[in-house]
């Protein structure tokens, strides 16, 4: 039992470090989808929080952002050289505007 | 990693997203530009859609104290009276109250306050909402606003991938083939396409990431247009108070908001002594979408306040919403939006089509699943374009012949419209490919030049007598479905050309190889 469940473990690894093309698009596809998602809610809460205005100014100002963010990272995720290169860098930059938004709450 | 692989790895990406994303969304999209595209005119579409409401010009006086006195009759004890006043664009008077969950509405002769008996239909607010929440809600919603980020991408990684769209177009070399015919109308839109799609985004992304609203207003966070507004909102006191007559509020609150520009007037708690009346501006002739308010106490009739001025950034992101609805401009700026719908979604529907033409000799040689799956894009292909089309050809059909006693008339239509398109797809599955298309452009051509002829029969408001009166609103809908039923049918007698074509074609191969 746990060979098998270790042998399919390290194959799913595999899987998911290799080229293989249709691994590569489908992980690309969720990086779009999902780090897309994450990244644009991250990245604004990080703005959100850090910005020294009144609440009405900043909710319409990063309003106008998300329509811009979201596409942006798709072409991203797709022109990446590879799917593994675009969730690195996508899991970065949420990490990145995650600790700040958090510092940013905190200090508030 | 040289400059040139470089290149071509970013190319074949670009492409991989353009064609698989507008492949998978363009379906989505073809049907949520051509909705939007038909409301445009979605005021004049419930205009034709209700042939018994064709009242007569009414001052805002005369209508406002109709539908005053109409209210107290029939709805002394409601927790909310809405009035929608007679405009340009819609004629009729309006009621609307809430008790409760419970919701209803009225229309009204603006003149002699007497009920109007229209058979119920959603009219052209179907087609408006169909268009960003596909009649399923949230979920609706969110699949609209990601089709609408494809979208964007798809408009960036098409002109990575085809770098020379722009001299071919300026250089006019425009060939027949449904390749051009993609890069060329989207070259042409490309404008008005970023413009819609960025709006359109822009606006809902309220709705389905409300993260930044969260971190900032909290649990109290209700909508964009609660914490940009002025509230002048009061609880219910829960005693009586006589309701002051709107008819004498009406010239103050023109006097703050412009003569003649009030639209809508919301009356919160009537017959309480905290009743609230508030007046808003029409958005109309602004590109600002954001009402403009006045608010009245609603015993003494003293003002409480008024809102005509905005934030800065609220006035920018109310000018978007503007830009997307396209109210300001009247009737020319309603019918550059329109073409310029009609074409982004020719755009669309060629990038489709010329996703199957490219690949269906390379599909005839490959695997039975290929070939399935080759089969399926063919037919939703054409359930999205035509499917559609007659589909909301249907909708309107089913206007005029359901019987007008019907109880539930409005959800019928709108079965109709579902039912009609879910047979289209059964159609595009059954038929083969080439035949749908033909028999499917037929019957929306069909329904389009079919309907002056369905509404001059069966309501006294068909082309002839509509003109003479001056209805253009009703003319112009019976109008513009007959050229767009030309456009079809053209586009159906060259397909079947196509089509003939191609089945000579292969004749002659058949007769050379054996």
């Amino acid at each position: 039992m746990n060979i098998t469940i270790g042998n399919s473990v390290r194959r799913l690894r595999e899987l998911l470090a290799g080229t293989d093309p249709v691994t590569q698009t489908v992980l690309r596809i969720l990086a779009a989808v999902f780090g897309g998602y994450a990244l644009n809610a991250s990245v604004l809460t990080a703005l959100a929080l850090l910005l020294p205005w009144p609440k009405v100014e900043i909710l319409f100002f990063t309003a106008l952002f998300s329509a811009l963010i979201y596409p942006a990272v798709l072409l991203w995720v797709f022109a990446a050289p590879t799917a593994q290169r675009a969730w690195r860098d996508l899991l970065n930059v949420i990490l990145l505007s995650g600790l700040l938004a958090l510092v940013a709450a905190w200090t508030n | 990693m040289n400059q040139s692989t470089f290149t071509r790895t970013f190319t074949r990406a670009m492409s991989e997203l353009h064609t698989w994303g507008g492949l998978v969304f363009g379906w989505l999209l073809f049907v949520i530009f051509f909705t939007g595209t038909l409301a445009v005119f979605s005021a004049e579409i419930t205009h034709w859609m209700q042939p018994a409401v064709r009242p007569a010009q009414t001052e805002p006086a005369q209508a406002i104290a109709a539908a005053d006195k109409k209210l107290r009759q029939l709805a002394p004890k409601a927790d909310l009276w809405m009035i929608a006043m007679p405009q340009e664009r819609s004629p009729g008077l309006e009621i609307i109250w809430k008790k409760g969950l419970a919701t209803l509405e009225k229309q009204l002769d603006p003149q002699s306050g007497t009920l109007l008996k229209s058979p119920e239909t959603e009219g052209g607010h179907f087609l408006a909402h169909f268009h960003f929440q596909l009649h399923s809600g949230k979920s609706g919603l969110w699949l609209v606003s990601f089709a609408s980020v494809v979208m964007l991408a798809a408009l960036v990684s098409g002109i990575a991938i085809r770098t020379q769209v722009f001299t071919e177009f300026f250089r006019l070399r425009w060939r027949k083939n449904w390749l051009s015919a993609h890069t060329l109308t989207g070259v042409l839109t490309l404008p008005f396409v970023v413009l819609i799609t960025y709006t359109g985004l822009t606006v809902t992304l309220f709705m389905v990431q409300p993260a930044i609203p969260q971190v900032l207003y909290g649990s109290s966070w209700k909508s964009p247009a609660t914490v940009a507004a002025n509230n002048y909102e009061r609880p219910r006191a829960n005693l009586p108070g006589e309701l002051v007559p709107l008819a004498r509020l009406l010239p103050l609150a023109e006097e703050e908001l412009g003569k003649g520009k009030i639209s809508f007037i919301r009356v919160s708690n009537p017959g309480d002594r905290q009743a609230v009346v508030t007046f808003f501006r029409t958005v109309d002739d602004t590109i600002v979408a954001m009402s403009s308010r006045a608010a009245f106490d609603g015993v003494t009739g003293e003002m409480l306040g008024s809102q005509t001025t905005w934030n800065k950034y609220v006035k920018f992101y109310r000018t978007l919403v503007g830009l997307h609805i396209a109210r300001f401009g009247g009737y020319p700026l309603a019918w550059l939006y329109f073409t310029a719908g009609l074409v982004s979604c020719a755009m669309i529907a060629a990038g489709l089509v010329f996703f199957t033409v490219k690949r269906r000799c390379r599909y005839a040689r490959s695997s039975a699943a290929a070939q399935m799956m080759y089969r399926a894009i063919e037919a939703l292909n054409t359930t999205a374009v035509t499917g559609i089309i007659i589909a909301c050809g249907a909708y309107l059909w089913a206007n005029r012949l359901l019987p007008s006693t019907l109880s539930g008339r409005a959800d019928a239509e709108i079965t109709v419209f579902f039912g009609i398109w879910l047979l289209m797809l059964l159609h595009a599955f059954l038929r083969p490919p080439l035949r749908a298309w033909t028999e499917q452009l037929g019957i929306a051509a069909g329904l389009c030049m079919g309907l002056p002829v369905l509404n001059a029969l069966t309501t006294k408001v068909g082309l002839l007598p509509a003109i003479a009166r001056r209805d253009w609103m009703t003319a112009g809908v019976d109008l513009t479905a007959v050229v767009l039923g030309l456009l079809l049918a053209i586009t159906a007698w060259q397909v079947a050309l196509k089509q003939q074509r191609a089945e000579q074609c292969r004749s002659v191969s058949n007769t050379v190889n054996s």
